[in-house]
């Protein structure tokens, strides 16, 4: 018997799809390639080696045996990929930020918001609390002249606190130092730890799903596993460790092939409709290795990155940079982007501070030294370009590496940069230095950085490559739900609420056009992923 | 097998430098350098040593900024020049070579402030499940 519809990647995008329809009754199945994680709370390490070292670390792109390599890409230029493979994907070291796309920027924007609610429902998504870092950056936005907004949907250029995929904190949480008064349920929602990028397994001894950064991980996958226990659907099938190689299409049947990581073994399964939500890197990969059509050859073209660029400030005043969620302030700046703070601990705040386009730019030997003297006197911003879709800064396969086991390789060519991309990062970096010298920073670096590929998008574009649904506008029943659908860089927000919101939407289609049933966001009430009734079910099922 | 311990000590002190340079500590720079290695060797499927490749792009480099020198005797100013060079290839024919050497200095930066050192150097207090900062939520002026 074919599955309904088989998600390809457990990442930020494709558990929103699994869950929705899995709670509609539907037999989904749902493949990762890189592992599934048993017990975060001790196989996961606050240390930063440990956790992202780019060959090695827990959260690297790469196989569930870490004695294994990473998999590789072809990266013929100065830049830094990344991305995680296991349950959750990047959102696992992501930083929660689940800012709203700015609204000029979708032309259905408003068509899009009670999707918005509805992701925002789940997740939950809420208003970040404030330590000193926080406090300190929106003081200095301010004074530099930032009203703040108040709505989620961003109006004018301004400061706010960040709305976020993480708990507010509760009981003992950011109030104590005390490790063994910071277990659950004394502590309930983020303990102000600092560790974000490292995977959240806090408060200790919660149930999966009240973790309080909200991965896939630890919400859309839990709830997707569980549908038969909190609703009355049908639990979906997740299979981790399983690399899809190929997708095919015959008549109305829709086949996918994986291939085991640990054993080689490969495996087709028949489905209705598939979704592609591996990433805008391997979804493009995978689409190529598959022969499947490309009239136009716009699959992987157009990739966006948000041109990334980091500012940061030397204080002689305590600033709290490494403590508390990684990221809970931001001001958008509509017409050209976001600049948002980024605390971070020591390895990372270092990469940060010698990483450039320029070589003279790196801070180094002991200009280094002299910045990482004290990580809680830094303040650090990042700056989140709203950057041009151009043709040539796109993935297709290699031709120079040797092909893996799944097929030749991506290779990621960023070619060029627009003069108003140029312009607008400029301009950014600019306020964010004007918000650091406000905070009474005695010493601003802007790094220029070369491209860091965490907000990867747009390499199967709306428009180009699928329709307004998300649907292939080549092979009808393949749908895309990840960040390569977007049409552009959304002006500059964080992606993945965005893509969370569509995948919502894809899942309400795929529903209504396919299987014949409704459309259930603005009819129905979303249960939240930390409702009681899904804690339940998560205990039930032994997740 | 002289010889390969002997090119393995030349990686190592190739890249010794080099963590020298990017973290200005010497006790740092020799916790980073094991990291380094073995996080190069492990980079890409396959026997071929990464780290061996670093160091003599880098050395090769050095020699044409200083003839006959390795870039652990360069200067600090005579280094900076190895990477203005390297990072100043054209990416048409030398793609692979910015990625890698374009990493070098941040990865080494990122491996050094994870270690012990780099984490007391920075006042960074590891493993921390928690702490007391909360100030509460904003309210606009």
């Amino acid at each position: 018997m074919p599955r309904d519809v088989i998600v390809v990647g457990a990442g930020g995008g494709g558990p929103v799809v699994a869950k929705e329809l899995a709670a509609r009754g539907l037999d989904v199945l749902l493949l990762e390639a890189g592992p599934a994680w048993q017990d975060p709370e001790r196989q996961w390490s606050h240390d930063e080696n440990v956790a992202n070292n780019p060959a090695t670390g827990i959260f690297r792109f790469g196989p569930g045996d870490r004695a294994q390599a990473p998999w590789a890409r072809d990266l013929p230029q100065n830049c830094f990929v990344w991305q995680t493979a296991g349950v959750g994907g990047s959102t696992l070291h992501y930083f929660g930020n689940s800012p709203r796309a700015m609204p000029d920027a979708l032309a259905d924007y408003r068509e899009l918001i009670p999707y918005y609610e509805w992701v925002e429902h789940t997740l939950p998504v809420q208003t970040a609390a404030m330590g000193t870092k926080e406090e300190l950056f929106l003081r200095a936005a301010t004074k530099a002249g930032l009203p703040t907004q108040t709505s989620k949907d961003i109006s004018r250029a301004a400061c706010r606190p960040q709305e976020n995929a993480i708990l507010q904190p509760h009981g003992t949480a950011g109030k104590t130092n005390k490790a063994k008064q910071l277990v659950y349920p004394r502590a309930q929602g983020c303990t102000f730890c600092g560790h974000c990028p490292q995977g959240c397994f806090l408060p200790l001894k919660a149930p999966l799903n009240l973790k309080a950064k909200r991965s896939t991980h630890v919400s859309y996958v839990p709830m997707a596993l569980t549908a038969d226990r909190w609703t009355h659907g049908r639990a979906a099938t997740l299979f981790p460790d399983a690399f899809a190689v190929k997708v095919a299409a015959a008549g109305e049947a829709r086949m996918v092939t994986w291939r085991n990581t640990h054993t080689g073994a490969l495996t087709t399964e028949e489905a209705k409709v598939v979704v592609l939500s591996a990433g805008p890197i391997e979804t493009p990969r995978l689409w190529l290795n598959s022969g499947l059509p490309n009239p136009d050859d716009q699959v992987g073209r157009g990739l966006t990155d948000h041109y990334l660029d980091f500012v940061v400030g030397r204080f002689s005043h305590y600033t709290g940079s490494s403590k508390g969620a990684t990221s809970a302030v931001r001001a958008d700046f509509p017409g050209y982007g976001c600049v948002e703070q980024a605390g971070s601990v020591p390895g990372l705040q270092a990469q940060g501070l010698t990483d450039s386009n320029e070589p003279g730019r790196r801070v180094l030997g002991p200009r280094l030294k002299r910045f990482l003297a004290d990580l809680d006197r830094l303040m650090a911003i990042a700056v989140i370009t709203d950057d041009d879709v151009l043709p040539q800064n796109r993935v297709t396969l290699s031709d120079v590496m040797t092909p893996d086991a799944h097929g030749p390789i991506a290779r990621v060519e960023l070619r060029a940069r627009s003069t108003a991309t140029q312009s607008r990062r400029d301009f950014l970096a600019a306020r964010a230095t004007e918000i650091l010298k406000a905070a009474g920073a005695r010493e601003v670096v802007r790094m220029d950085w070369a491209p860091v590929l965490l907000h990867i998008h747009t390499t199967m574009r709306m428009g180009a490559v699928v329709n307004a649904d998300c649907e292939s506008l080549a092979v009808e029943r393949i749908f895309v739900a990840d960040n390569s659908s977007l049409p552009n860089a959304l002006g500059g927000p964080n992606p993945t609420l965005t893509t969370q919101a569509l995948a919502t939407r894809t899942a309400e289609r795929i529903f209504v056009r396919y299987f014949g049933g409704d459309s259930w966001v603005g009819r129905e009430s979303p249960v939240s992923s930390v409702d009681d009734t899904v804690t339940a079910a998560v205990a039930a099922a032994g997740l | 097998m002289r010889w390969v311990e002997s090119a393995f000590a030349a990686t190592q002190g190739t890249l010794d430098a080099l963590a020298e340079y990017v973290v200005a500590d010497a006790k740092l720079a020799a916790a980073t350098t094991p990291r380094l290695i073995r996080t190069l060797d492990r980079f890409l499927p396959g026997p071929q040593p990464l780290s061996a490749t670093a160091a003599s792009i880098l050395d090769g480099a050095a020699a044409q900024v200083k003839p006959g020198a390795t870039f652990a005797r360069l200067t600090r100013a005579q280094k900076a020049q190895v990477f203005a060079t390297l990072e100043r290839l054209p990416v048409e024919s030398a793609g692979s070579i910015r990625f890698l050497v374009g990493n070098l200095q941040d990865l080494t930066a990122f491996l050094a402030y994870s270690t012990p050192r780099g984490r007391r150097l920075a006042r960074f207090a590891p493993g921390a499940h928690g702490h007391k900062e909360l100030k509460g939520y904003w309210r606009a002026p």
